[in-house]
């Protein structure tokens, strides 16, 4: 027989369950020791994420402010900016000049404009048709490219797309599974939006052999026409010397 | 007694089996948690960075405007420098919009049809989006000057562009870095390559200075009567 301290000040006889028992404590013992230390560890790390994610939110929120204000100072500068500029075509009294100044401004894509037209909505195909073609199923830039030539072969008088206003040099370029619009990524779906006789764009779209292909292959087209539709100006309009910077003017 | 005392020692195993269970759940749980929450401030840094990256350009454009609205102040004053900066303003919508004529550094491509294999409209398209990718400034094809809003047809055995109908050979001029342009056209499946590939006749020279017409207004290409500027 083994004499074993039971803890209360007495010895016990021990039987052989009570070694499975201490054993049994032991393991508990640990087992509360763990848990115990992971539950604060936690709680600690969690207090002091909180803290630093918090303190970023914050951070966050402040820059997007300070953000928000400047974008408005922009604006207020360049709506000044057009003033001064109006008021300056004005007292010339010279009403070439103002013609000149507004033809000039919408032929080159630099102001906000609106009109009639048409919208062409494009999206890849729904779903994967085992039997075509991934390829054929989905957008391509060149898609774009004839979908824009195709309008402006129709007179189409301002595109924008996604809300990216194409300008004399916009580019419409494949970038991975994005297009490359003005320097700007655009992923689908494309919203096309086009300034000009809604009528005429309407046809030149319906007939056009490239919506044709696609619309064969599942591509999703809709074209709706509007009465008005509104195109905001070229994105890089107030940055315009980086896209003249190589060019010399010729006077005849 | 004994069956007691069994039935007592396998209820406390059997607890602590499930306390072990839930232990080694609840210490899991706790780690990806805790790896969440680097993850979720990670992102927060990362996006404070984008944003401060956009303030700082912002704020610079800003000084660059109120600068030249300052100057632009002057014009009510009667300055006529001031004055001179609109009318540049003005010049520079110009040449922006492709109506004034302009010269530079470039590249000269020519395409022409190889027997009965014909340049078709999209040959000259892709040509042409490709020159505007890779920073092309000014655009011309046979002296028609590339704006926003030209068209390039086919029309039977012409192709027409802005309106007026030509034919092979023709003669694309761009104006932009020509070291750049060679580059991104010669590029392996690029449009050079695949011009050649169709069999097409096409040859590409840099040179130092090309002349860009300026786009001949005769009302169809550039209409503007739909267009209403908003303020």
């Amino acid at each position: 027989m083994n004499l074993v301290y039971n803890g209360f000040g007495v010895f016990m006889k021990k039987h052989g369950s009570q070694y499975i028992l201490l054993i049994v404590f032991i393991i508990f013992g640990v087992v509360l020791a763990v848990q115990t230390k992971s539950t604060l560890n936690t709680k600690k790390l969690a207090a002091a994420k909180t803290y630093s994610a918090d303190a970023l939110k914050a951070q966050l929120v402040e820059e997007q402010a300070e953000t928000d204000a400047l974008k408005k100072a922009i604006d207020e500068n360049v709506a000044a900016k057009n003033e001064i500029i109006k008021e300056y075509v004005l007292q010339q009294n010279d009403d070439q000049l103002a013609k000149d100044w507004e033809k000039v401004m919408l032929s080159a894509d630099l102001v906000d404009v609106k009109g009639p037209g048409i919208t062409i909505k494009l999206d890849d195909a729904p779903a994967r048709q085992p039997d075509t073609p991934l390829s054929w199923q989905i957008i391509h830039d060149q898609d774009i490219r004839i979908i824009l030539n195709d309008l402006k072969k129709a007179g189409v008088q301002a595109i924008s797309i996604n809300g990216e206003r194409v300008a004399p040099m916009s580019e419409q370029v494949c970038a991975g599974p994005t297009i490359l619009i003005n320097g700007n990524r655009h992923p689908v779906p494309y919203i096309i939006e086009a300034i000009g006789d809604p009528d005429t764009l309407y046809n030149s779209i319906v007939n056009s052999s490239r919506i044709a292909e696609m619309t064969e292959f599942n591509i999703r087209v809709e074209i709706t026409k509007s009465k008005e539709l509104k195109l905001s100006k070229f994105s890089g309009a107030d940055k315009l010397d980086k896209y003249i910077s190589g060019l010399e003017v010729v006077e005849k | 007694m004994k069956i007691a005392r069994n039935v007592a020692m396998m209820l406390v195993c059997v607890i602590l089996g499930i306390m072990l269970s839930l232990q080694y759940k609840s210490v899991n749980y706790n780690q990806s948690i805790a790896s969440f929450e680097n993850k979720r401030l990670d992102e927060l840094k990362d996006e404070l960075i984008t944003l401060q990256n956009q303030k700082n350009s912002l704020q610079e454009r800003l000084q660059e405007l109120e600068q030249e609205n300052q100057t632009y102040a002057k014009v009510k004053a009667g300055d006529s420098e001031a004055a001179q900066q609109i009318q540049n303003n003005l010049k520079k919508a110009r040449i922006f919009a492709g109506l004034e004529t302009v010269k530079g550094k470039g590249i000269i491509i020519n395409l022409d049809n190889n027997g009965l294999i014909l340049v078709q409209e999209y040959d000259i398209l892709d040509m042409v989006n490709e020159l505007r990718a890779s920073g092309a400034q000014a655009i011309s094809v046979n002296d028609e000057r590339i704006v926003a809003m030209t068209e390039i047809r086919a029309a039977g055995q012409y192709i027409v562009i802005n309106g007026k109908q030509m034919n092979a050979p023709f003669v694309i001029k761009a104006i932009a870095d020509p070291d750049d342009l060679e580059r991104s056209l010669s590029l392996m499946g690029g449009v050079l390559e695949r011009l050649k590939e169709d069999m097409l006749n096409v040859s590409m020279k840099k040179a130092d200075e090309v002349v860009i017409n300026k786009f001949i207004d005769d009302g169809t290409t550039i209409k503007t009567n739909l267009l209403t500027p908003v303020e």
